[in-house]
């Protein structure tokens, strides 16, 4: 009995670590996305744009479920070059902005803990791999190389 | 519902059924759920290799490269019988497998490259066919 009350008084620090943990990943990967969004207001593929303020909004009702509300972060330095950049340079750039979010995505999943928070940021991976893909396509480059 | 509410609400872990036992709701044993995600490669792979020259063949070594990694990481085939359909569709599945994969006690660092590469495919894939991309949370049921 002593053993599992043990358990659990244990338990409690660990799952709000846990939940402090996906808090903070969480935040940056709204961040992300919000700038993606931001990047593509010009979109170098038809629907980029979309996707993104999906990806963000499904991770922002995470947050608001952790009772956490995201501060505006603006353009990050990779979004900012698609923002700044037209024709070719500008998928280059894009190219480059998902190459990010495909490891920002890749590192994140072996830091969250709750499972509907893995789930949704393994299929938003599974997106930003497909982007990447696409785009690299778009530029003449084997997306398979 | 809402695609985005459901995902929001961890209901894509109980909707694709691998990744935790049906009976407890506790994870699934990695055996059981990597048997699934190699069983959706092998049937993507055979898909694929009916497909003609260049990109079948070629998708096809990138499916099996997949399935042997799975089972040098300890997958072995289920003895379910594989899965049939349109390359496309089987790829989607394949997708499905391994986001379900992740709640389950199976390597996250192995799942993720799974998820990029199988993803990857799929664009690829679709493009070629002529299909449209158009759902921003692959690998949801």
């Amino acid at each position: 009995m002593l053993a599992g009350a043990a358990a659990i008084v244990l338990a409690r620090p660990a799952a709000a670590l846990g939940q402090r943990s996906d808090e903070a990943v969480l935040v940056r990967l709204v961040a992300r996305e919000e700038a993606a969004v931001e990047a593509y207001a010009s979109e170098p593929l038809p629907g980029l744009r979309a996707d993104e303020e999906e990806h963000a909004a499904a991770l922002r009702t995470h947050l608001d479920a952790l009772g956490r509300r995201p501060a505006p972060k603006g353009l990050d330095p990779v979004a900012r070059r698609v923002a700044e950049s037209s024709g070719s340079r500008q998928l280059e750039a894009a190219i480059a902005l998902e190459a990010s979010l495909v490891e920002a995505y890749s590192a994140a999943l072996l830091d969250l803990e709750a499972p509907g928070v893995v789930q949704t940021a393994a299929t938003i991976l599974a997106s930003h791999a497909q982007h990447l893909a696409l785009l690299r396509e778009r530029a003449g480059v084997d997306p398979l190389a | 519902m809402s695609r985005r509410a459901l995902l929001a609400g961890g209901a894509v872990a109980l909707l694709v059924g691998c990744g935790e036992d049906d009976d407890t709701g506790a994870p699934a044993p990695a055996s059981v759920v990597m048997a699934g995600e190699l069983r959706a490669e092998r049937a993507f792979e055979a898909a694929l290799l009916r497909l003609s020259e260049p990109l079948g063949p070629r998708l096809a070594a990138r499916a099996a490269a997949r399935a042997r990694t799975l089972e040098q990481a300890g997958a072995t085939a289920d003895g379910a019988a594989p899965a049939s359909g349109a390359p496309l569709e089987l790829g989607r599945a394949v997708l499905v497998a391994h986001v379900g994969a992740l709640p389950s006690p199976v390597e996250r660092s192995l799942v993720t490259e799974l998820i990029t590469g199988a993803a990857t495919d799929v664009a690829v894939l679709a493009s070629a066919l002529g299909e449209p991309l158009d759902d921003p949370f692959p690998g949801t049921p």
